[in-house]
């Protein structure tokens, strides 16, 4: 085969160009996405990436809750409501039991008490 | 690659018996109720029998709750960007009731292949904008009329109700109504719900992308349409053999010159 192997032909034409000597991290990306599945492969490593941040950012972050049932919420001023802080672990726990709802006011309550037990069944 | 054949032989072979062996783990049968880790797969948290959380579910609630679900995304990228499409092929119990349900011997219909892009309207609008601008309560609420819901959740805590002579409560007219047409529709159409569901659009969207994948040798195809016939969705593999819809049964993977199996992406291997 003149001129050598195909792979090593291609090296060496890409060593001569400039991006290749001056932009090392752009050639690279370049590179990448010069093939479909080279971008398919790019993609696939973002996405497992980004899905590793999702469930880090999942996994730490905490929820502020009103933790008062709904009949007594008028009765505190809203200075005086008790607040719980509970993970999204909890959260999508409380879910699955409709236990959690949205306020008018943009807030969320936990519609039963830290000392009552939960609703065993699904609202739906 | 006699190891690779035989691997994809086995998996197809046995199919049936892995969505059981899987359904045995969504069913609880060691009582977890992990109900604060996000499944996979679609099976309704309502179901006395659930192990872990619908992220469908999780992803109409949090919506409704104005929250971004991280978790439960995090979990469905994750998965979908490993396994894509062979959630709904080998993991999804209500994949394999509809499975089931397709082996009763009557005349099975083909929806066109469009009818597969309602499920990213069903996605976007009954489980993410309706949640979000009205609240769960809806009556179009996802969860409102999810068919999971009315056979995993409903129909057991009637039966339950029932049992205990307390007053059975009935869901609501909507919820049944699609029950009844997804029943239905199983039976006559392969995989019917399949084109509806939004757990498998959010999968499907990883088909191209997933670290395992559908791969078609070119070199070896022969045309011969085995695998368009063989295709219970009715994709034509050999074409495109990582499709949206494409539920990763591996039936296609039956023809004669094996042109299509399953890649990774560590190996240096062409996606179609």
């Amino acid at each position: 085969m003149p001129g050598g192997a195909p792979g090593l032909q291609n090296q060496r034409e890409s060593r001569t160009r400039l991006g290749w000597v001056r932009f090392p991290f752009a050639s690279a990306i370049f590179k990448i996405m010069t093939k479909e599945k080279k971008i398919n492969r790019f993609i696939t490593f973002i996405l497992l990436l980004a899905a590793g941040a999702l469930l880090y950012i999942g996994l730490f972050r905490t929820l502020k809750v009103q933790n008062l049932p709904l009949e007594k919420m008028t009765q505190y001023p809203k200075a005086y409501q008790p607040v719980l802080y509970i993970s999204e672990s909890q959260a999508i726990f409380d879910i699955t039991l409709g236990g959690l709802v949205k306020l008018d006011s943009g807030g969320i309550q936990r519609t039963y008490d830290m000392n009552n037990k939960p609703a065993s069944l699904c609202p739906t | 690659m006699t190891k690779k054949t035989s691997l994809i032989e086995k998996l197809t072979a046995n199919r049936l018996w892995i969505q059981t062996a899987f359904l045995i783990i969504w069913l609880d049968p060691m009582a977890l109720r992990l109900h604060s880790v996000c499944g996979t797969v679609f099976h309704c948290y309502a179901c006395p029998l659930a192990t872990f959380a619908c992220p469908v579910g999780i992803l109409v609630n949090f919506s409704a709750l104005h929250l971004f679900p991280f978790i439960a995304v995090g979990t469905l990228v994750l998965v979908g960007a490993i396994l894509g499409g062979f959630v709904c092929g080998y993991l999804c119990p209500f994949g394999l009731l509809q499975d089931l349900a397709a082996k009763i011997p009557v005349r099975k219909f083909n929806l066109p292949q469009w009818f597969g892009s309602i499920r990213y309207f069903v996605l976007l609008a009954f489980v993410l904008a309706i949640p979000f601008l009205w609240g769960e309560n809806h009556p179009l609420t996802f969860c409102k009329i999810c068919p999971s819901g009315a056979l995993e959740g409903a129909v057991p805590n009637m039966l339950a109700q029932a049992v205990k002579g307390q007053t059975v409560i009935f869901p609501n007219t909507l919820k049944i109504t699609v029950f009844g047409i997804t029943i239905i529709g199983m039976v006559f159409v392969n995989r019917f719900w399949c084109k509806l569901c939004p757990l498998g659009a959010i999968f499907g969207l990883f088909n191209k992308f997933s670290v395992f994948f559908l791969k078609l040798d070119p070199a070896v195809c022969t045309n011969c349409q085995v695998c368009h016939k063989s295709c219970k969705i009715g994709i034509k593999p050999n074409l495109e053999s990582n499709h949206t819809n494409c539920i990763r049964c591996l039936d296609c993977t039956k023809c004669k010159p094996k042109a299509i199996s399953i890649g990774n992406i560590f190996k240096n291997q062409n996606a179609d």
